[in-house]
């Protein structure tokens, strides 16, 4: 599915429409390069989740945990993680990513997902981002691997 | 009191020793040993730290910091009071390696384990260049700037921090690394762009440079950097590429900038860059120390080596709040360093009550790093 955002907006925007289709143990795959969107499309899904919090970006500590004080929601844990610095799927491992995969009370996005393609689940949506002809353009494309 | 100091939040593994005397103007710390090995060197070919990387260096090099650090007592652990050692917030595998080491220790020599926030840290290096005479008084007003970190704390006594403010998305050091990646003038950005605005430029009315500040003028006193580093990707890709640049692909883009040589314009976009963050960093600390009236200002953090920022800081507190007294460490308490750990492991620790500190000889038994540990 290819979608055309026009604003920084809209793209927030696109994040909650994306977050109201999830059950919960997906994983969102953000891919693009910097500046074009994927800190403000994790904002939007976050904030659809009811996340009160600011979402700030962890490319510093690599993975934040955000608890979701909801009970009468399904999806519990938002975990977001940043893949600049990794080489490999495997350093998510090694700060223990693998608890939180497939659990159906989690949601995980991982922005620059292509660096820890390797360990990506089935159950994973893929979102590219582009710049697009104008500069406060988005050219967003959506897959889902299954 | 003699404090031993454990940090390895991100990628500096650093240990110091400081002995604590208190006067009548509050105490005195005597910096022993202040021992820090940096990784920037490893990291800099990956553009940033990788944390399996740090963590192996953090392995291999505590020992022999914690070595060199402990030369003052000659290793006679028995002089030792009180090990501090960063909890948290940071990466998890460096700060396992410290904290790691401090359980070890505290184990083996049935010394107090006191866990220390990262950011009090930042703060309480304000006290390491303090001479006896020189107090320190509360309200106390802290602007924390560093690669991870952007906050505006207010302290009404030792130990107390409430945050006023911070970044939404981007810490004001990341956006620094940021633009450095989009100019590629290498890793880390701070020391890179800054070192670029100081060299003389084009002039910047040729080119209409108009950064926006974010945040600015907002209610609130919190920051945000993510949207700057998007305004300098657009305007560097602007004049870079121009109309053309879309119909690039990467290899292409690659060549044109070789081609065009725009290098030249680097140090003017630094230097538009710098000063964007400088003027919201100075609006925010300005306008805090106008709500809360603060005896005392500190600029903190590793942002806080910033030469530019420090004058134009202190020339903005000085115009605006000539009687409040301002601090700015010295840059290698500004940087990642155990000396700040000890100092703010030490405040926190006096503040305790008997029942609170005869329990931090276990502390080693139930204690866990906390990369996200909240101030």
């Amino acid at each position: 599915m290819l979608i055309t955002t026009s604003s920084e907006k809209q793209t927030f925007k696109l994040g909650e429409k994306i977050a109201c289709q999830l059950k919960g143990g997906e994983v969102l795959a953000l891919t693009g390069e910097l500046g074009t969107g994927k800190t403000v499309i994790t904002k939007g899904v976050a904030k659809f989740l009811g996340i009160k919090k600011h979402i700030t970006s962890p490319t510093f500590v690599l993975m934040k945990l955000y608890k979701i004080q909801n009970s009468k929601f399904k999806i519990q844990n938002f975990l977001h993680i940043d893949a600049y610095r990794l080489n490999s799927g495997q350093d998510l491992l090694d700060i223990g990513l693998e608890d939180w995969l497939n659990r159906p009370d989690t949601v995980i996005v991982i922005e620059w997902a292509e660096r820890v393609k390797n360990i990506l689940p089935e159950k994973t949506i893929k979102v590219n981002l582009k710049i697009g002809k104008k500069n406060n353009e988005r050219i967003i494309k959506i897959e889902n691997r299954i | 009191m003699i404090i031993l100091s454990i940090e390895t939040s991100c990628d500096e593994t650093a240990v110091s020793l400081i002995k604590i005397k208190s006067g009548k103007n509050g105490e005195v710390f005597n910096i022993l040993s202040n021992e820090v090995f940096s990784q920037i060197k490893i990291h800099q070919k990956y553009g940033g730290v990788v944390p399996e990387v740090a963590a192996r260096a953090h392995l291999e090099k505590i020992m022999f910091v914690l070595e060199n650090a402990l030369k003052p007592i000659k290793n006679d652990f028995r002089k030792i009071d009180l090990i501090a050692a960063t909890q948290g917030p940071g990466l998890i595998t460096s700060l396992l390696v410290g904290w790691q080491a401090a359980k070890t220790l505290s184990w083996f020599y049935k010394k107090p384990l006191v866990p220390v926030n990262h950011l009090a840290g930042h703060i309480c290096a304000g006290w390491l260049g303090k001479d006896s005479k020189e107090k320190i008084n509360f309200p106390l007003l802290a602007m924390i700037v560093s690669g991870g970190h952007t906050e505006l704390v207010l302290m009404k006594n030792h130990n107390q921090y409430k945050i006023l403010g911070q970044t939404v998305d981007d810490a004001a050091g990341e956006c620094f690394d940021k633009v450095a990646k989009i100019l590629n003038i290498g890793y880390p950005g701070g020391p890179a762009i800054s070192k670029e605005a100081a060299k003389p430029q084009i002039p910047s009315s040729r080119f209409q440079f108009n950064l926006p500040r974010p945040m600015i003028k907002s209610d609130d006193l919190n920051f945000s950097f993510a949207g700057l580093k998007t305004a300098v990707l657009y305007k560097w890709n602007e004049l870079n590429y121009g109309a053309q640049y879309k119909k690039l692909n990467k290899k292409e883009i690659k060549k044109t900038v070789h081609v065009s040589g725009t290098d030249n314009l680097i140090p003017l976009f630094c230097y538009e860059t710098q000063q964007a963050i400088i003027d919201v960093l100075i609006a925010k600390t300005l306008k805090a120390a106008k709500l809360f009236q603060p005896k005392t200002i500190i600029l903190g953090g590793g942002v806080a080596a910033n030469k530019e920022l420090r004058r134009q800081m202190t020339a903005a507190i000085f115009k605006n709040f000539p009687h409040i007294k301002f601090i700015i460490p010295c840059f290698e308490f500004c940087t990642d360093n155990a000396a700040m750990i000890a100092a703010a492991g030490y405040f926190k620790y006096r503040t305790m009550n008997i029942k609170q500190k005869s329990k931090l000889k276990n502390n080693w038994q139930n204690l866990e790093p906390d990369p996200q540990l909240e101030l």
